[in-house]
């Protein structure tokens, strides 16, 4: 136990050793000698070992786009007059949904159009689906390699599953429409008709995204919503399909090629690894194939990239990359399982588990537990060293005869009303309802910021104000607000060190769970709070001021603004709007996408920082 | 003294006789070496066991329908085959050939044909079934196709491809049979008289470690790979999308191409097939239960049904023998006469007193060099007689 006390007082200096560990255990994950190499989990895939049979020519693929692209005709019924012709069956549907929140909120139609390939020898249980999404203002390329491809595989007979050509119009939303109606799920803001025919259960799907028309590069997007990753497995089909026939692939438009120098080859893997980890932050797909992961279905999508020096690959080998992913993943058997559904990518060939990138995040998560931990143990040792002090003064005043003045008497008899110099009212209460008290009422807070939004409208009445304008007003407000009313209420130097204690144990719980469901966004959040948080230590009044500030660094209205501040690069004109832009985008995404991000942030992440902020406010000096 | 001719005559004369009767002895060699090492069975069975499922193991249905392919050309039966496939590859709906199955990229010979006989398939390979198959232990109603109805005089031909590891092999992604069931169920089958010989092939991963444990008579083994060793796969087919044939199994057909239904190719031989540098792993061989050597054990002996037709030119009359019992007439006279007759099993073991029954007085053949020694002896007797009575 002595040993334990010794290293009390270094405990600060163990804590930030731990979150630098962390911090450089993450990073060295990149490296050579500790990332791993991708490889198949699925024996069934066969990936590649079959020969492509597509045999449509560059000039027909053209003519076929041509022919949609034709200013007379709607592009639905040219799709549905193609898909005929190749002998698919063809279904419509309607759906309607509202993409806009903030500003005008209207709904909007749209129509999916979709035809199925049966499976000429087995029984139609199971379908695999091609996603071509319709683009609002551009045209997808990927629809006349994709019709061509779908007549022949309606001449073949070794399909065992049905496969579905789904052509969705607006993005994301018309691939929920379909899929809900698919499942029979109604999520709002999309609701759909019911389907006219189905093809069995959905084993894997892939979209294909092509702007222009010629590619040079394919690049894939693997993230759905919330932290959701399609199997590994899949994307290894996707890479090694590609590879084969001679085209290039990158990862978050990042190719990363293994490096001769240690230094380059690390600084370029983590760079990849950082960019996948900026993305899944927002909790936002970057594709289409995110509605698709969110049903359990894995999905990836495919996006070509052209680059006039790099020059064209054409659209054959695109379509004999798209048959021959077919084709393996014709040859599953049961849906994706055995490779990892967790992991971050570094190129197309690494991957790091979840077993490598938890460990760094736990080591930081430690630091505040261990931190807190230390408090408790102080506070136990303190309060021995009391009680024997008040033993002391005891038997030191029963021997003594003089007579004492009425303070030191009452201050020897332990009496609250010696203490004048804690005036407080709440001197009284006991630390554990100080906590109550104050977690209530920020979490009060953080559903005040959580249903805020829904004065938009009003708010931009009353200051006549466009809307963006008024919500980030109305958040910012609330924020501030909440602030004040938090330190309104004092606590005591008790009080406030118990809160931190609870606050420092919140905060490891809350960021370790966040961290299993959407990784980047827990690391994120541990990297900016951890090493503040332990600074933030009650009881040490002359750095009240500094410490007021390092946690009003770290509220979510600053750390917004400081991503702001750093996207625009410092310009102060475009960092109001990108301000603004912020808080819309995040809570549209909330409502449209239903990314848990602005809720999370509101009712679970600012009510654990008011507690921080709390605790800088309490009174109490640590007589040392 | 003069030479005296007689003697050297003589000795000449009983030198020659031993010579002619070293040479007989030489043939009479031959002929009991014959009765030892030629194989006394009288049917040939095969029983060929495709353990996998599933379209990736596309393979191991080809290998086993391959085997199949060539115990039927040499000569075995359909009806003396059981041959055990786990899935169809044949109408897999992801087959681009339907109703075929290759075990070549030059997709030459289609190993299933319209002749193929399954005799278990699907979901009825399992362990138990392959154990019942073997020991006989089948329910009443059975088919004569299901059952395995080999006798004491039958060599029998195993054959077993899939997916295997250390000490077992896996029977369709559910369960396992490890070597000890293995080797029990040979030595059940010993012990009814169930075969005469038996050639068990196996090509798994790590095949060894199934054969190891057996300890049952007239037993041979070959095995694809040792243990910690994977058995490998020959080559993909690119039109159909799948590996197509395993390369020990490859490499034995190959060789059983250039066997034809009256061939001599012996064991030895067969134990060259698919040496390390083609196979990447290493075949193993265990011949220590097999009681004949394996120079003069012919390949037909398991994997054809050699039937040697006499000829003849004379003819017979039949007679109805007074001994047979008419079992229309069967009266309670003869019928208590058939319960007392009293059976047997027939002799299994090569032992003393069954050679002696069966192959003369073998052991009473003098060795030659006893005919030398002791002509010489005779011979300097009578020329020392002559030598005293001369003299």
């Amino acid at each position: 136990m002595s040993g334990l006390k010794k290293l009390l007082p270094r405990v600060n200096k163990i804590c930030i050793l731990l979150y630098f560990g962390g911090i450089v255990g993450f990073l060295l994950l990149s490296h050579e000698g500790i990332r791993e190499n991708c490889y198949f989990s699925e024996n069934a895939l066969l990936p590649g070992l079959v020969d492509s049979k597509f045999s449509a020519s560059d000039d027909q693929i053209h003519n076929i786009n041509l022919d949609i692209l034709d200013p007379n005709s709607e592009v639905t019924d040219e799709l549905e007059k193609f898909m005929l012709r190749g002998g698919l069956e063809v279904y419509r549907q309607k759906f309607t949904f509202q993409e806009k929140f903030v500003g005008n909120a209207r709904i909007q139609n749209g129509t999916n159009i979709y035809g199925i390939v049966r499976a000429p020898r087995s029984a139609s249980t199971e379908c695999i689906v091609i996603n071509i999404p319709i683009l609002n203002n551009k045209h997808n390329f990927a629809m006349g390699i994709v019709l061509a491809l779908a007549k022949e595989m309606r001449k073949q007979f070794y399909w065992a599953k049905d496969v579905i050509f789904l052509f969705s119009e607006h993005g994301s939303f018309g691939a929920r429409a379909w899929l809900n109606a698919y499942h029979g799920i109604v999520s709002y803001p999309v609701s759909a008709n019911q389907l006219p025919a189905r093809a069995g259960s959905i084993q894997s799907a892939f979209t294909v995204h092509m702007e222009e028309d010629a590619v040079s590069f394919i690049n894939l997007l693997v993230e759905g919503y919330n932290g959701q990753l399609p199997n590994l497995d899949l994307f290894n089909v996707a890479v090694r399909l590609i590879k084969i026939h001679g085209m290039a692939v990158s990862v978050n438009y990042e190719f990363v090629p293994r490096q001769s120098s240690a230094m380059d080859d690390i600084k370029s893997h983590l760079g990849a690894t950082l960019k996948m980890m900026k993305k899944q932050v927002t909790g936002t797909s970057s594709g289409n194939h995110g509605e698709f992961i969110r049903h359990g279905i894995e999905a990836i999508t495919l996006q070509t990239v052209y680059n006039p020096q790099w020059g064209n690959a054409g659209f054959v080998r695109l379509g004999r990359v798209i048959e021959g992913i077919s084709r393996s993943l014709n040859n599953l058997l049961e849906r994706f399982h055995q490779s990892f559904f967790f992991y971050i990518l570094p190129s197309t060939d690494n991957y790091i588990s979840i077993g490598m990138y938890m460990p760094p995040l736990g080591l930081m998560l430690a630091a505040a537990a261990i931190k807190a931990l230390s408090l408790i143990l102080e506070a136990n040792y303190v309060n021995s060293e009391e009680t024997d002090k008040n033993e002391e003064t005891k038997k030191d005043s029963e021997t003594k005869e003089s007579v004492e003045d009425i303070d030191d008497i009452l201050k020897d008899m332990d009496s609250d009303y010696a203490n004048k110099e804690n005036d407080n009212k709440n001197s009284e209460a006991p630390p554990l309802q100080q906590i109550l008290i104050t977690m209530v009422t920020s979490h009060m807070m953080g559903f005040l910021v959580f249903y805020a939004p829904v004065f938009t409208e009003t708010w931009s009445q009353m200051f006549n104000c466009p809307q963006d304008i008024s919500i980030t007003l109305l958040l910012v407000t609330v924020h501030i607000a909440g602030m004040f009313i938090i330190t309104s209420y004092r606590l005591t130097l008790e009080g406030g060190k118990s809160l931190y204690v609870v606050s420092l144990l919140h905060q490891g719980i809350l960021f370790g769970v966040v961290a299993i469901i959407n990784f980047s966004l827990g690391m994120f959040l541990a990297v900016c709070y951890v090493l503040p948080t332990i600074l933030l230590q009650p009881g040490y009044m002359k750095f009240n001021l500094l410490r007021k500030f390092v946690a009003f660094l770290v509220s979510p209205l600053s750390i917004a603004a400081l991503i702001c501040l750093y996207t625009c690069n410092g310009n102060p004109a475009t960092v109001m709007s990108e301000f603004v832009n912020f808080h819309v985008t995040v809570y549209e995404q909330s409502q449209t996408q239903q990314s848990w991000l602005f809720d999370f942030i509101a009712l679970l992440l600012y009510p654990l920082w008011l507690q921080f902020w709390a605790i800088t406010s309490s009174e109490g000096e640590i007589l040392t | 003294m003069h030479i005296n001719i007689t003697p050297l005559a003589f000795l000449l004369y009983i030198i020659s006789t031993s010579h002619a009767s070293l040479a007989k002895n030489t043939k009479v060699t031959q002929e009991v070496n014959k009765h030892f090492s030629g194989s006394s069975h009288t049917n040939n069975w095969a029983v060929l066991v495709c353990t996998s499922r599933f379209w990736f193991n596309y393979r191991h249905v080809a290998n086993a329908l391959s085997v199949y392919r060539s115990v039927k050309r040499l000569g075995i039966p359909d009806s003396q085959i059981i041959l055990m496939l786990a899935d169809d590859m044949a109408c897999n709906p992801r087959n681009p050939r339907p109703g075929k199955v290759y075990n070549n990229k030059d997709q030459a010979i289609d190993v299933y044909g319209s002749d193929v006989e399954v005799d278990y398939r699907g979901y009825e390979v399992t362990a138990e079934n392959f154990i019942r198959v073997l020991t006989g232990r089948l329910p009443a109603d059975a088919p004569r196709s299901k059952r395995l109805s080999t006798d004491d005089r039958s060599n029998i031909l195993v054959y077993m491809t899939g997916h295997g590891g250390e000490d077992f092999l896996k029977f369709q992604d559910a369960e396992e049979i490890s070597n000890v069931e293995l080797a029990d169920a040979f030595e059940q089958m010993w012990q009814r008289r169930r075969y005469h010989e038996l050639l068990f092939i196996i090509d798994t991963c790590q095949a060894v470690s199934m054969f190891k444990r057996f300890y049952s008579p007239n037993i041979m083994a070959i095995a694809s790979s040792q243990v910690g060793e994977d058995s490998l796969s020959h080559h993909v087919d690119p039109a159909i999308g799948v590996y197509i044939i395993d390369r020990y199994t490859y490499h034995l057909l190959e060789f059983l191409e250039r066997v034809s239904p009256g061939s001599k190719e012996t064991m030895e031989q067969l134990f060259k097939v698919c040496p390390k540098h083609q196979c990447i792993s290493t075949p193993g061989f265990s011949t220590h239960l097999f009681s004949r050597p394996i120079s003069r054990t012919l390949i037909s002996d398991f994997f054809g049904s050699v039937r040697d037709v006499d000829v003849t030119d004379w003819s017979f009359t039949a007679k109805p023998n007074p001994e047979v019992v008419d079992t229309n007439k069967r009266t309670k006279a003869s019928g208590n006469e058939s319960a007392n007759r009293r059976y047997s099993y027939s002799q299994q073991f090569v032992t003393k007193d069954s050679t002696s029954d069966r192959l003369g007085t073998v052991e009473n053949t003098p060795h030659p060099l006893v005919g030398i020694a002791s002509s010489i002896f005779l011979c300097l007797m009578v020329a020392t007689m002559m030598k005293t009575l001369s003299s």
